[in-house]
Parts: structure tokens; C-alpha cells; sequence
């Protein structure tokens, strides 16, 4: 099972800087708005203001195949 | 025989994010005051007084060598942080300090909650007024 990662900096003037790892597709999007709502139900409030996509090749699945040929 | 290599690309992202406390929970704030009195080398109080020695209680406050009389934190009617206390004598850079430390100690406690709550396993380190937290799922 891929691990998934969220890593998160928090700056001195309370800024934060996440950087999502792991997730499949657009699963890290839905997991950003979970955690928004999350935060804001225990009373921080978030603005985003940028956010950009990292594509990575995380899940690589080699399979092998017999050509057989028929005479 | 012949390879096949399947590539599933993955999109992860990185956000920046502007924060501000809103609706403040009165347990994490509890917290967050405790970090912070944990940084700043300061004592932990119930009560505050001011420079001619009358005494006010607090949701929580802290004292120290820098701020004598005491600073308390509460939550006020619209969910905001309040500071209360007799700033006479306090630097502004103190002042400051404490509002900014605050506000980041909140933010950190509130995010590994939640990011718990997620079902996540989480862990934190301060350096340098950064908090760095990572969190793991499966």
C-alpha cells in the first residue's frame, strides 16, 4: 500500500507552506478541502493563496508478458 | 517474452496558505498558551495584575521577567483571541513576539489535531519559530 505524506511548514508570521506525497490522481485536492474544513471547524481560518501541482511518477507496475507465436 | 511497463502518474501538490484564528476552541487556545510559555521560558497563571498590584483573573495567562504584571489570552464573544494586561514597561517586540508565537502555536496544535483526526500519524519539531509537522497515512 502507498504511504501517503503530508508535510507542513509553519512560518513565523503563521503562513503555512503543505506539500501533499503519495496521493493518486487528484485524491490530494480532496484531501487539501478535507483538512481546510477540518481546520476551520477547530478555528483557523485559511486563505490559499497559490498552489501548484508536482507531477511524480509514484506508482510504477512492471508486467510481463509471453509472445507467444502461433505457426 | 516482452516487458510492458505501466506508468500511473500521480499529482500531488504544494499549496501556500494565509492563516488567520476565527472561532477560536477554548481547549486549543489552552494548548497553545502552554507551548508558548514553554518557548518563552515563562510561568503559566490564572492571574493577572497591573501595575498598581490589582488582580484580574484569566482564562489563562502568562508572567515572566519581560512581562511581570502578566498577560492573559481569552475568547471573546465573536470567537476572536483577546490579549488583557498592563503593557506598561513591554516592548513592542515583545508584545509581538507573544501575539506571533500565539497565533503559530494555535495553528500547529490545530493542524496535527486534525490531521489526526484524518486518521494520520503526525509528528512536530520547532526550529527557529518554524514548526515542521508530518503526517503519514495509509
Amino acid at each position: 500500500m502507498k504511504v501517503r505524506g503530508i508535510n507542513i511548514v509553519i512560518k513565523p508570521d503563521g503562513s503555512i507552506q503543505i506539500v501533499y506525497t503519495g496521493f493518486k490522481g487528484d485524491a490530494c485536492f480532496e484531501e487539501a478541502k478535507r483538512l481546510y474544513d477540518v481546520l476551520r471547524a477547530l478555528g483557523v481560518d485559511v486563505e490559499i493563496v497559490k498552489t501548484e501541482k508536482t507531477s511524480e511518477a509514484y506508482n510504477t507496475t512492471r508486467a510481463s508478458s509471453k509472445v507467444v507465436n502461433h505457426v | 517474452m516482452s516487458d510492458f511497463f505501466f506508468w500511473v502518474i500521480g499529482v500531488s501538490h504544494i499549496s501556500l496558505i494565509k492563516t488567520r484564528l476565527k472561532n477560536v476552541n477554548k481547549e486549543l487556545l489552552r494548548q497553545a498558551v502552554l507551548a508558548l510559555a514553554n518557548e518563552l521560558g515563562a510561568e503559566v497563571v490564572d492571574e493577572i495584575t497591573n501595575y498598581y498590584g490589582h488582580r484580574y483573573k484569566v482564562f489563562i495567562g502568562i508572567r515572566s521577567t519581560e512581562i511581570p504584571h502578566g498577560i492573559g489570552f481569552y475568547v471573546d464573544s465573536k470567537g476572536n483571541v483577546q490579549l488583557k494586561g498592563d503593557f506598561y514597561g513591554v516592548s513592542r517586540l515583545t508584545e509581538e513576539k507573544i501575539e506571533r508565537g500565539l497565533v503559530r502555536h494555535y495553528i500547529a496544535i490545530a493542524t496535527a489535531t486534525a490531521l489526526r483526526n484524518m486518521g494520520y500519524q503526525v509528528s512536530a519539531r520547532s526550529i527557529k519559530e518554524h514548526i515542521y509537522i508530518k503526517a503519514v497515512g495509509w
